[in-house]
C-alpha cells in the first residue's frame, strides 16, 4: 500500500478521531500527538489491515488506549511536579473562567467532569453518533455498560442544567 | 413538531433508549429558534453536541502527516540491511556457543571418566591386590614350613656328625 491510499482510507476518520482524544486529553496539541501516533500505528500494520472489519473502530480504540495513557503519564509528571513545588490545584486561568462562563463552556466543562467512561461514552453516541454496538466494541464493554454509562452521564448533565436554572446561573 | 412527540422522545432519550435517528430528531429540533420555555434548560446541551461535531483538526494535520509517515517507511526501508546483518552476528554468536559447549563437554568426559566407572576399576584393583597378597601369604607359609623342617634336617645331621666323631 502506498502513502495516498493509506491516506485516502484513514483520514476521513482523522477528525472524530481527534474529538474523542481531546475529550480524554484535554488538550488540543496533545490530541493531535494521539491522532499521528494511532495513524502511524495503523501504518505499521498495513500489511493487515484486510483481516479488521472495522478499520474505524479499531482506530477508536487505539485512541482511547493512547489517550488514556496520555492523561495518566501527565499525572504522574504533574504529581512528580507538585511534590516539589507548591502549584495552584487545578487553577484556572481567565480565560478558563471566561469559557466557562458561557453556556457552551459550562456544559463542556460538565461533560470533561464526568467518569471517564460515562465521558466517553457520552461523546461516542451524542457527539459522534455511533451505535451502541459500535460503542461497546470501542470500549470493550457490554451493551448494557454502554446504556447504564449513557443514561447516568446524561442523568448528570441534565441535573446540572437543572440546578443552574433554579439558581438563575 | 409536536411538543408531545418531542417529550415521549426525550423520555426515552433520559432513559437511554433512542434511537440514533431520535437523537438526531432532538439536536435539529433544538437548534431552532422557537421552541417551548419549558425546554430552555436543556436546549443547551443539544446545541453543545452540534457545535462539538464540527471541531476539527488544523488544515497542517495531513502535511505533517505525510512527512512523518514518509520517514517511518524510510526508516523501514533501511532496516532490512541492518536486521540481516544483526542476524548473521547472532548466528555465528549462536555456532560458536554451541562449539564452546560441545568441546567443553567431550573434555569432561575424556579427561574424567564417569565416577561409575572409576568405582569399578577401583575395586578390580583392591580385588587383585588382595589376591596377590593370599598368594604371597600362601608362599610365604609353604616357605616357612620348609625352613623348619630344614632346620630339624640341620640338627640330625649335626647330631649324626657329632656320634661319628666320637
Amino acid at each position: 500500500m502506498i502513502i495516498e491510499d493509506y491516506k485516502k482510507l484513514v483520514l476521513p476518520i482523522k477528525n472524530k478521531l481527534f474529538r474523542f482524544s481531546l475529550r480524554i486529553v484535554g488538550n488540543v496539541a496533545e490530541a493531535e500527538d494521539v491522532v499521528q501516533e494511532v495513524f502511524i500505528k495503523v501504518w505499521n500494520k498495513r500489511s493487515e489491515l484486510d483481516t479488521y472489519k472495522n478499520i474505524e473502530a479499531w482506530c477508536m480504540t487505539l485512541t482511547k488506549n493512547l489517550s488514556i495513557d496520555k492523561l495518566r503519564s501527565k499525572h504522574r509528571r504533574v504529581d512528580a511536579f507538585a511534590d516539589t513545588f507548591d502549584m495552584p490545584s487545578e487553577a484556572a486561568s481567565p480565560y478558563q473562567v471566561a469559557a466557562t462562563n458561557d453556556t457552551m463552556g459550562r456544559i463542556g466543562k460538565m461533560m470533561t467532569e464526568l467518569p471517564e467512561k460515562q465521558r466517553m461514552v457520552m461523546q461516542l453516541r451524542d457527539i459522534e453518533g455511533m451505535s451502541y454496538k459500535e460503542i461497546a466494541e470501542i470500549l470493550s464493554v457490554t451493551l448494557d455498560q454502554v446504556k447504564i454509562n449513557l443514561f447516568r452521564a446524561r442523568k448528570a448533565i441534565r441535573s446540572q442544567l437543572l440546578n443552574s436554572e433554579s439558581y438563575g446561573l | 413538531m409536536d411538543s408531545n412527540k418531542i417529550d415521549h422522545i426525550l423520555e426515552k432519550y433520559w432513559e437511554g433508549e433512542s434511537s440514533l435517528q431520535d437523537e438526531a430528531m432532538l439536536r435539529e429540533y433544538f437548534s431552532q429558534e422557537d421552541i417551548p420555555a419549558k425546554y430552555e434548560s436543556i436546549r443547551p446541551m443539544f446545541q453543545f453536541f452540534k457545535t462539538e461535531q464540527a471541531s476539527f483538526l488544523d488544515g497542517d494535520f495531513d502535511e505533517r502527516l505525510t512527512s512523518k509517515l514518509k520517514a517511518v517507511e524510510a526508516t523501514d526501508n533501511i532496516k532490512p540491511r541492518r536486521h540481516s546483518l544483526t542476524v548473521y552476528i547472532r548466528r555465528a554468536a549462536a555456532v560458536a556457543a554451541i562449539f564452546i559447549g560441545v568441546l567443553f563437554v567431550f573434555n569432561k568426559v575424556m579427561v574424567k571418566p564417569p565416577s561409575g566407572l572409576a568405582m569399578t576399576e577401583k575395586a578390580e584393583a583392591k580385588l587383585a591386590y588382595a589376591e596377590a597378597k593370599a598368594a604371597l601369604m600362601l608362599i610365604s607359609k609353604k616357605l616357612n614350613k620348609g625352613t623348619s623342617k630344614a632346620e630339624s634336617g640341620i640338627v640330625m645331621v649335626r647330631k649324626a656328625t657329632d656320634v661319628i666323631k666320637e
